[in-house]
């Protein structure tokens, strides 16, 4: 079971308190929505948790998971390869062998919905595609923890969709998805919602009911 | 990362890239001709400088062959009746000794054939029949023209011995610290030094011909003496604007297979946000690397040998040919190293926030 155990973690850059003694128990399988006003600090909190930048006290442990897979707004793919190698990175960077991980690849995308972008080149892609190929790439790496920054931010409603409909199935596949977010309908759909306020992470009981 | 999955991740990066890759490929290439051209044509020119000092300027060479101790030493004494030959002789022999007025002092002690004295003291002007003394032995043991000397085997020389002093450049280091006894023409010998006019070597040359079976590799080297005939060849090389030419094509190699890196450092902080081991992408930078440089460089130099290049003169100046190949050649290994700072740049957080 992947879960994000986050002990009284400070975060600062400079002068400035990012993160103010923050205490969290995130299990899995789930998709956990983080929410609060811009610079708030939820993607300081997403970095944190999967190491990319250091915290000044207190402690983060992850369970079930070596390496995070990442969804972002207008996620970074290989421009130059088609939809289904960039979805069949993520497991070829998890170990799998390269003929086994494009044929998982094109299952996922089937799985997701879009196996009819295999072969397109990931330069040709749209904003709403390239984010559901991401999703598709989280998902074929097997990571048990999926950390989703603003995953539907500027996408149209039905790319929205789509990418929300994808994390789930990440979460269904027994994965962590931990999605910062603005978007109402990604806490909608969320299992928990957190809110992340003044360095403050609590966890949000009006959405849920 | 598994290693097949390593190898054709390279693979799919070069296609994926492959006109950045065809170019990078054919500049190195190109490069490694310039470089071997341009070593050769330096090489080629030592050998046109060697060749005008034996037909224009060069009085003494040396007759050798690849295989030692197989030149006949009459042939050799023979030499003296080609036409614009002054003197021709070898080395029979040779061993140290020390005189009895002075036991400390080691001096060589050569048997030589009757020419070889002529030869190797152009400009001698004392009777050079008998047993001549370099004048550094003859002063460091005051040895006095005219004097007899008891020989190993316990004989006199039957003749008085000459003291002889070229008074030029030696052509033969440590001559003048010999004693050379004049023996008959017998045996073999290594090699035979030849005392002639100016552009004689092309008689003698012609001459070998008919003597020594091809399988000798005989060859004639100008013996050295004269400053203006002087040919250093790694000097040549050292000042011709080779080196700085390899120097240069690793440059341009390396700044274009940098800017082709730097385009691609998305690329790499994207392999190390998907997991990538930093090992595992520095592999991928060398294997590239190997790819569209190593391999088109060297096949480069190797096709500017193999059709420009001359084989005698490879052979001849190999060792100086070394020297722009490893400039360049070396100079290209800097690039993956130096690409490994894209590693640092390219941080994986920057490309989230969409750097």
């Amino acid at each position: 079971m992947p879960a994000v155990e986050i002990q009284e973690v400070s975060v600062r850059f400079g002068g400035a308190v990012v993160l103010s003694r923050v205490s969290a128990m995130l299990e899995g399988p789930a998709l956990i929505a983080i929410v609060g006003p811009s610079g708030a600090g939820k993607t300081t909190l997403l970095h944190a948790v999967s190491g990319l930048v250091p915290v000044q006290a207190g402690a983060i442990h992850v369970r079930g998971s070596s390496s995070p897979a990442w969804v972002v707004q207008n996620s970074p793919l290989f421009t130059r390869r088609s939809a289904q190698e960039n979805v069949a990175l993520g497991a070829i960077a998890m170990g799998m062998e390269w003929h086994a991980a494009q044929a998982d690849a094109l299952s996922v995308m089937r799985e997701v919905g879009i196996d009819h972008l295999a072969r397109r080149s990931a330069f040709k892609l749209s904003g709403g595609e390239r984010q559901r190929v991401a999703v598709a790439r989280a998902i074929a790496s097997r990571s048990q923890l999926v950390l989703a920054d603003e995953p539907t931010a500027s996408l149209d409603a039905v790319s929205r969709e789509f990418v929300c409909g994808a994390l789930l199935k990440a979460a269904h596949r027994g994965a962590l998805v931990l999605a910062t977010t603005h978007d109402p309908h990604v806490a909608g759909i969320a299992h928990r919602v957190f809110s992340l306020d003044a360095g403050r992470l609590e966890e949000d009981v009006r959405v849920l009911g | 990362m598994l290693v097949r999955g390593l190898l054709i991740e390279v693979y799919r990066n070069l296609v994926a890239r492959r006109a950045a890759s065809v170019i990078l490929a054919a500049v190195a290439a190109a490069c490694g001709i310039g470089v071997a051209v341009g070593s050769w044509v330096v090489a080629d020119a030592a050998t046109d400088a060697w060749d005008r000092q034996l037909s224009r300027g060069a009085s003494a060479f040396v007759v050798s062959s690849s295989l030692p101790g197989v030149m006949d030493a009459r042939r050799c004494d023979e030499l003296q009746g080609v036409s614009g030959v002054r003197a021709a002789g070898a080395v029979l022999a040779s061993t140290t000794g020390s005189f009895a007025s002075s036991p400390d002092a080691r001096v060589a002690i050569m048997e030589v054939t009757p020419g070889y004295v002529r030869a190797v003291f152009p400009s001698a002007t004392a009777a050079l029949d008998g047993v001549a003394i370099g004048a550094r032995v003859a002063q460091n043991n005051g040895v006095l023209p005219g004097a007899y000397l008891r020989l190993l085997d316990g004989s006199q020389s039957a003749m008085p011995v000459a003291v002889v002093d070229d008074g030029m450049a030696q052509r033969i280091n440590g001559i003048d610290n010999a004693v050379l006894v004049p023996k008959p023409a017998v045996g073999v010998v290594d090699q035979c030094l030849v005392e002639a006019q100016p552009g004689a070597a092309k008689s003698v040359e012609e001459l070998l011909v008919t003597w020594f079976p091809p399988e000798y590799n005989w060859t004639i080297v100008p013996l050295l003496t004269a400053p203006e005939f002087e040919i250093d060849a790694v000097r040549m090389m050292r000042d011709s604007p080779v080196p700085l030419l390899a120097a240069g094509a690793a440059l341009v190699t390396g700044l274009l297979m940098w800017a082709i890196l730097w385009s691609r450092r998305q690329d790499l902080a994207l392999y190390r946000l998907l997991g990538v081991g930093t090992r595992a992408i520095v592999a991928m930078i060398w294997l590239e690397w190997a790819a569209v440089v190593l391999a088109p460089a060297s096949l480069g130099v190797a096709i500017g040998f193999g059709f420009f290049g001359n084989g005698d003169i490879l052979a001849e100046f190999r060792a100086y040919l070394v020297f722009p190949l490893c400039v360049y050649l070396v100079g290209l290994t800097v690039i993956p190293p130096v690409a490994h700072v894209l590693l640092v740049i390219a941080k994986p957080v920057d490309i989230l926030k969409g750097a």
